[in-house]
C-alpha cells in the first residue's frame, strides 16, 4: 500500500513532507485524521439527532472539506492541525444543523409518496438529469464572468458551503470584505442570468449610509446562518426596512444558487 | 478480446497489452519483422456509435497527415471485412503516467521543464494544423525509455481532437493548412475531456475551444510534475468544473521549487480565461530558456 512508507513518521513529519509534494503523505494525513474526527464528532453529537445525518457522516464531511482546502492550511503541527479540523469540524456540525432545518422546512412542500400521481414525477428522467447538469454548467459560466474575486468567494461559500470566517481565511480577507464580495456577486449573477429585477424594487442604495447599512445587515445574515441558526427571512428583512428590497433578491437568490448546484446526479 | 496469434492485415497479434475506454492494445509484428508494434483497435459494441467511430477514423487521418518526431508515428489503419476499425502504431510501452507514478514525487525543474517542452513542441505541431488534442495528460503522452531525464515524448491519442474549421489553434504565420477529416454530429454531449486537466472553457463550451485549452492543461501538467500533486483535488464532475472554472489555482506551491519565469509562465498558463494564456510556441520558446 501507498502509506505503508509513512506509517511510522510522526504528523509534524507527515506535514512536512506534504509541504515538499508528497502526496502519500497527505493521503496519510487523512487517514489518520479521520479517526480523530469521528472520535471528536461523536464527543459533540452526543445524544443530538442531526437530521439524518450521522457522527461518521459528518466526520466524513470534515475530512472532504480538510482534504480539498489543505493547501491554505499553513501550520506545521499537530496541535496547530488538530485546531484548524475542530474549526472545520464546528463548521460541518453548524452546515448539518442548517440542512436538518432545511429538509424540515422542504417537508411542508412536499408531497406524500403514497400518492400515485407523484410517483413517476420523483423518478429523474435523463432529460431531467441533463437539464440539472445544464443548468449546472449555466451556473458556473455565469460565475466565470465575474470578478475572479466575486466567482471564487462564491465558489468558497455556496458551492463549497464554508463559513464567511472560512472563506475570509481561505481568501486572506476580512469578513467584512467577504460579505461585500458575495454581495455584490450575487448581484451581478442575478443580472447576467437574466432575472433583472423590475426597476424601481431593486435599485442602487441612494447613500453611503444606506450601502453601509446593507453590506452590514447582509453580513449579520451570513454570520447568523454560519452559527447554524435558521433565520426567519420576513422577521430579518423586517428589521431592515430600509434595505429590505436590496436584501430580498440576495437572499432569494442564495437559496437559488444553493438549489441549481445540488440539484440531480453528477455524472458527465 | 482477440486470440494471440490472430491476424490484422499484416500484422500477427503477439500478446494483449491493455484496454482504454475506447479501443484495445495488443503488441503486434509484421510479418518477417521483429520490430514490435501497438495495435490499436476500437471496441466492437463501440462500433454501433457512429460518432466514436469516426473520431478513431479522424485520429488515424491526423496522425497520416502529422509526421513529427514528437507525435506517435502510424504505420498502418483501416477497416477489415466484420471487425472493428484499426491502427497500426509506433511500440512505446511507457507512458508519463507510469514514470510519474514511479518518481513518486516532484521532478526536477530542469526534467520537468524538458518533458513540457516537448509535449509543447508536440502539441504546438497540431496547432499549427488547426488542431486542439483537447486530451492532454500522462496517460496519453509516451516515453521512448523509463528514464526521463533522457526519454524522448511522443504525443498520443489523438481520439478527441478537434479540427478548426478555417482557422488555425493560435499557429504561426504561414503554418499548413488545417486537415480534412470526416465530419462529426454535433449532437449530443459537449462535455469531452479528462476533468483533472480540462480548461475552463472546455468543460462550459468544449466545441468551441481552441489551442489555449491545451495550454492550460499541459500547465495543470507542468504544475503536477514540479509541485508532485495536481493544482486541484476533487471528487465529482461538477466540483472539478467548479475549481478550474472559479477558484485560484494554489500557486504559492511553486515557491522555492521552480525559478520565478518559471512559475510566472505556469501561472499564465493556468489563467482562467484563455487570453491571457501564452500560445504553445511561446511555451516552448519560454521554457527552452529555464531548462
Amino acid at each position: 500500500m501507498s502509506h505503508h512508507k509513512h506509517r511510522a513518521a510522526s504528523m509534524k513529519e507527515l506535514i512536512k513532507s506534504e509541504r515538499a509534494g508528497d502526496q502519500e503523505a497527505l493521503d496519510e494525513i487523512f487517514r489518520r485524521s479521520r479517526a480523530l474526527l469521528t472520535e471528536w464528532a461523536a464527543q459533540r453529537l452526543k445524544g443530538v439527532q442531526v437530521g439524518f445525518a450521522r457522527p461518521s457522516d459528518i466526520a466524513q464531511d470534515t475530512a472532504t472539506r480538510a482534504f480539498q482546502s489543505f493547501a491554505t492550511f499553513k501550520g506545521r503541527e499537530e496541535g496547530e492541525l488538530n485546531a484548524w479540523l475542530r474549526t472545520i469540524l464546528n463548521n460541518c456540525i453548524a452546515q448539518a444543523h442548517r440542512d436538518a432545518r432545511r429538509m424540515k422546512r422542504d417537508e411542508s412542500a412536499t408531497s406524500s409518496l403514497e400518492d400515485p400521481e407523484e410517483v413517476p414525477a420523483r423518478e429523474k428522467s435523463q432529460s431531467q438529469t441533463a437539464s440539472h447538469h445544464e443548468e449546472r454548467r449555466r451556473l458556473v459560466a455565469h460565475l466565470s464572468q465575474l470578478p475572479l474575486d466575486q466567482g471564487e468567494a462564491i465558489l468558497l461559500y455556496h458551492l463549497h458551503e464554508r463559513s464567511v470566517a472560512e472563506v475570509a481565511l481561505d481568501m486572506t480577507r476580512t469578513e467584512a470584505a467577504i460579505g461585500g464580495l458575495l454581495q455584490r456577486g450575487i448581484k451581478a449573477l442575478r443580472r447576467s442570468m437574466n432575472d433583472d429585477p423590475a426597476p424601481g424594487s431593486d435599485e442602487a442604495p441612494e447613500d453611503l449610509e444606506h450601502l453601509y447599512e446593507a453590506e452590514t445587515a447582509f453580513l449579520s445574515y451570513l454570520r447568523r446562518r454560519d452559527s447554524g441558526e435558521n433565520v426567519d427571512q420576513e422577521a430579518f428583512l423586517a428589521q431592515h426596512p430600509r434595505c429590505a428590497n436590496e436584501l430580498r433578491p440576495m437572499l432569494d437568490w442564495m437559496e437559488r444558487i444553493q438549489l441549481i448546484w445540488a440539484a440531480g446526479s453528477d455524472s458527465k | 478480446m482477440l486470440a494471440e496469434g490472430s491476424r490484422i492485415g499484416d500484422y500477427d497479434l503477439l500478446r494483449y497489452v491493455t484496454s482504454g475506454a475506447m479501443s484495445e492494445v495488443y503488441e503486434g509484428r509484421r510479418a518477417g519483422s521483429e520490430a514490435s508494434v501497438a495495435v490499436k483497435i476500437l471496441h466492437l459494441d463501440l462500433c454501433l456509435y457512429p460518432n466514436v467511430v469516426t473520431r478513431f477514423l479522424n485520429e488515424a487521418l491526423a496522425l497520416e497527415v502529422l509526421k513529427h518526431e514528437r507525435i506517435i508515428a502510424l504505420f498502418a489503419w483501416g477497416r477489415l471485412p466484420e471487425m472493428p476499425p484499426f491502427m497500426v502504431l509506433e511500440w512505446l510501452p511507457c507512458s508519463l503516467e507510469q514514470a510519474l507514478e514511479r518518481a513518486g514525487g516532484p521532478l526536477t525543474t530542469s526534467i520537468a521543464a524538458r518533458v513540457a517542452a516537448q509535449i509543447a513542441e508536440a502539441a504546438a505541431v497540431l496547432h499549427d494544423r488547426g488542431i486542439v488534442h483537447r486530451d492532454l495528460k500522462p496517460a496519453n503522452i509516451l516515453l521512448t525509455e523509463d528514464a526521463l531525464a533522457h526519454a524522448e515524448i511522443k504525443l498520443a491519442d489523438l481520439g478527441l481532437i478537434k479540427v478548426l474549421g478555417g482557422r488555425t489553434a493560435n499557429a504561426v504565420p504561414g503554418a499548413a493548412a488545417p486537415i480534412d477529416v470526416f465530419p462529426l454530429s454535433t449532437a449530443g454531449s459537449d462535455l469531452l475531456g479528462t476533468s483533472e486537466y480540462m480548461a475552463p472553457e472546455q468543460w462550459i463550451q468544449s466545441k468551441s475551444v481552441d489551442g489555449k485549452a491545451d495550454v492550460y492543461s499541459l500547465g495543470v501538467l507542468l504544475f503536477q510534475m514540479i509541485t508532485g500533486g495536481l493544482p486541484f483535488l476533487a471528487a465529482q464532475p461538477k466540483e472539478w468544473m467548479a475549481l478550474h472554472t472559479l477558484r485560484t489555482p494554489p500557486l504559492g506551491r511553486l515557491d522555492d521549487r521552480a525559478p520565478l519565469p518559471l512559475r510566472e509562465l505556469i501561472a499564465r498558463m493556468l489563467s482562467k480565461k484563455s487570453a491571457p494564456r501564452p500560445t504553445m510556441h511561446q511555451v516552448v520558446n519560454e521554457l527552452a530558456l529555464v531548462q
